[in-house]
């Protein structure tokens, strides 16, 4: 993990000092009476210290081990797959308002039935709708949620 | 009100039809969840969470708590059936379940391991029920350094006994820490860490976090592998254990029994470390600790006993201290606080019903499982053969639903996402969830039992170490954190080390 450890401690250390400054900026207060600051602050301190000590870890792990590479963590995995999904997901969530859920959701359904392990399109389209239109009976219809309705709105409701 | 008369009242929440309609659906998830590897406890009861918005309180925590102990049940089905353990705790079930299974004694191995819960499971009520009323009365002496101290010592454990990195585990409660006290602070009305977004003045809510944490993350993880699953061909018959069986696992079942209600008590503790500790245990007083792991009942029996067992032991100090001793319990601390409820020393007092509704539904839903996990078999292992590639897009699809329900807020399904690929990273990077989570949820807690703790003293740290009990505590979490952080011995947890 020399490597990985390296690279994961300097972005926590990094999250380290934006939280000590925007906590300094929030003031520390003083010890009778503590600012909203106060206890983020030292959290900020901690984590900065901590994070050095993984960063000074992993180098020393990366020598005795010779260095193993950032890519090792994904050798032997499909890692196209989960960015797949994460972009699938975060455009459904950006999307949703404006689509609507029925729309959104059997597209989204749909990508997954298809883009991770292949199904034929007439089972991810069928699966997608039975798996919406039943989600939206148990939820929208039964337990009353209410699941954004987007363009399709104005056309039909 | 004497203890029967408690137990009767209990029994008369428990026992109405509605209570009872949502154990059984807490109980059948709980075996469910327990089954399909994948998505353990905390995704399941984070994906419902949402749901039990719309039920009482008291039918919310016993579905809740249901899916909890009924994935201990159903976490030995695939340890056993397919060397794939469904929930952590039941990995030490696989050593020698699978064994069992390969030599034709899949039927008996279930058999133990359901009975054993059963029993252990229904110790552990009867000591939750017998100590917790005892704790809540000693709790009402706390003051907010005890309260603190001890919030501290119980994230102190929880980092000590991590499986990986201790520096990193702290990490990760700094960070949820931090997490934690985004929003307005209630003493000043400042906005912390807001960046101007309205919907985290409320704070970053508890339902799209740990459903990204435990359930998105997940499922990233499994769709870059394809789980291999042979479950065993041949037919399982003959459930019940035979005499000889009984005679070998009595002793196991009774020592996993205590030996997990007392370690799920500890903060930290908890079902996976307690199966653990009851294996090393039977192998020490086996007569023939070289058939462990060749397929020997008591390696089944203890462990699984164990892991039910704690799961009662851990209700205690989150029932009458308001401390979750572990991340499931966090996860319920927080849903109680959605309900309105203060878990704490005066909830047994002010809120009776939900306590002994609560505690007696536990042994209503051990009765269920005992009936779903042994004659129902077959039907779990029919779900065993659902492929992944159905199976994630809805579990994607709840958990989409599930924290879009909580608010209406599209900016929760973000939010639930991010911390999806945060998780999803973290266990690539081996920094551990369960420290952030129950930091997270303890967070708030914690700052506002430092602010008047300090207060109190003048501003003085010396408050921690002049009140006994805060200042036993404070020298156990002081020795903790620093014991690991040693160069030399720092680099892996004991949990870990006894994993190897």
């Amino acid at each position: 993990m020399g490597k990985a450890d390296q690279i994961s401690s300097s972005l926590w250390f990094g999250l380290s000092l934006l939280v000590m400054y925007g906590s300094y900026r929030l003031g520390l207060g003083i010890l009778t009476n503590p600012g909203p600051g106060f206890l983020p602050f030292w959290c900020g301190v901690i984590l900065c210290g901590l994070s050095a000590l993984v960063f000074v870890q992993g180098r020393l792990t990366k020598r005795r081990e010779g260095g193993r590479l950032l890519s090792q963590l994904w050798i032997g995995m499909d890692w196209p797959k989960p960015i797949y999904v994460i972009a699938a997901l975060l455009a459904y969530g950006l999307t949703l308002n404006y689509l609507g859920f029925l729309v959104s959701t059997t597209l989204l359904l749909i990508f997954l039935f298809k883009a991770i392990e292949p199904e034929t399109w007439l089972r991810a389209i069928v699966g997608a709708v039975l798996a919406v239109v039943s989600s939206y009976a148990l939820f929208g219809v039964w337990l009353q949620v209410q699941l954004p309705r987007g363009f399709l709105e104005k056309l039909l409701f | 009100m004497d203890l029967l008369g408690n137990i009767v009242y209990g029994f008369s929440v428990a026992l109405t039809p509605i209570n009872l309609l949502y154990c059984f659906i807490g109980v059948f998830i709980g075996t469910l969840v327990g089954v399909l590897p994948g998505i353990g406890p905390m995704g399941a009861m984070s994906l419902l969470l949402p749901m039990t918005f719309h039920v009482s309180p008291i039918g919310a925590i016993i579905m809740l708590s249901g899916i909890y102990y009924g994935a201990m049940y159903g976490g030995s089905t695939t340890s056993i059936l397919i060397n794939i353990p469904g929930e952590a705790a039941s990995v030490v079930t696989c050593l020698d379940g699978y064994q069992m299974a390969l030599q034709g004694r899949a039927g008996p191995a279930l058999g133990i391991a359901a009975f054993g819960s059963f029993i252990a499971g229904t110790v552990s009520i009867v000591g939750l029920m017998l100590v917790a009323p005892l704790m809540a009365e000693a709790a009402l002496k706390f003051g907010p350094p005890e309260y603190f101290i001890l919030m501290v010592l119980g994230m102190t454990l929880l980092i000590y006994l991590a499986s990986g990195s201790i520096p990193k585990a702290l990490m990760m409660a700094v960070v949820g820490i931090i997490l934690g006290i985004v929003g307005i602070d209630v003493t000043s009305g400042a906005q912390r860490f807001t960046f101007g977004i309205l919907e985290l003045n409320d704070g970053i809510g508890l339902v799209p976090l740990v459903m990204g944490l435990f359930g998105i993350s997940e499922v990233l993880l499994n769709v870059e592998q394809s789980l291999k699953r042979e479950i065993i061909k041949a037919r399982i018959g003959g459930l019940l254990p035979s005499r000889q069986d009984w005679r070998n696992s009595a002793k196991p079942i009774a020592r996993g029994s205590f030996i997990g209600f007392f370690l799920g008590i500890l903060p930290g503790g908890g079902a996976l470390i307690s199966s653990f500790v009851s294996y090393a245990i039977e192998k020490r007083f086996s007569r023939h600790p070289e058939k462990f792991g060749q397929g020997a009942i008591e390696g089944v029996a203890g462990p699984e006993s164990a892991n039910n067992s704690a799961t009662g032991g851990a209700f205690i100090p989150l029932l009458t201290l308001g401390i979750p001793s572990n991340v499931v319990m966090a996860l319920l601390l927080g849903a109680l606080t959605i309900y309105g409820m203060q878990p704490g020393p005066l909830l047994i007092k002010n809120h009776p019903d939900l306590f002994w509704g609560v505690v007696t539904s536990m042994y209503i839903g051990n009765a269920m499982l005992l009936i779903l996990n042994l004659p129902l078999i077959g039907l779990w292992v029919q779900v065993l053969k659902v492929p992944y590639r159905i199976l994630f897009p809805l579990i994607l699809l709840f958990c989409l639903i599930g924290v879009y329900s909580v608010n209406y807020s599209t900016t929760d399904v973000l939010i639930m996402i991010g911390s999806g690929v945060l998780g999803y990273l973290m266990k690539k990077f081996k920094y551990e969830a369960a420290p952030l989570t129950l930091a997270y949820v303890l967070g708030p807690m914690l700052e506002m039992a430092l602010r008047q703790s300090l207060t109190i003293s003048n501003g003085s740290f010396s408050i921690f170490f002049t009140r006994p009990i805060s200042a036993v505590g404070a020298v156990i979490a002081i020795l903790l954190i620093f014991y690991p952080l040693l160069p030399w011995v720092g680099k892996r947890s004991p949990a870990m080390r006894k994993g190897e």
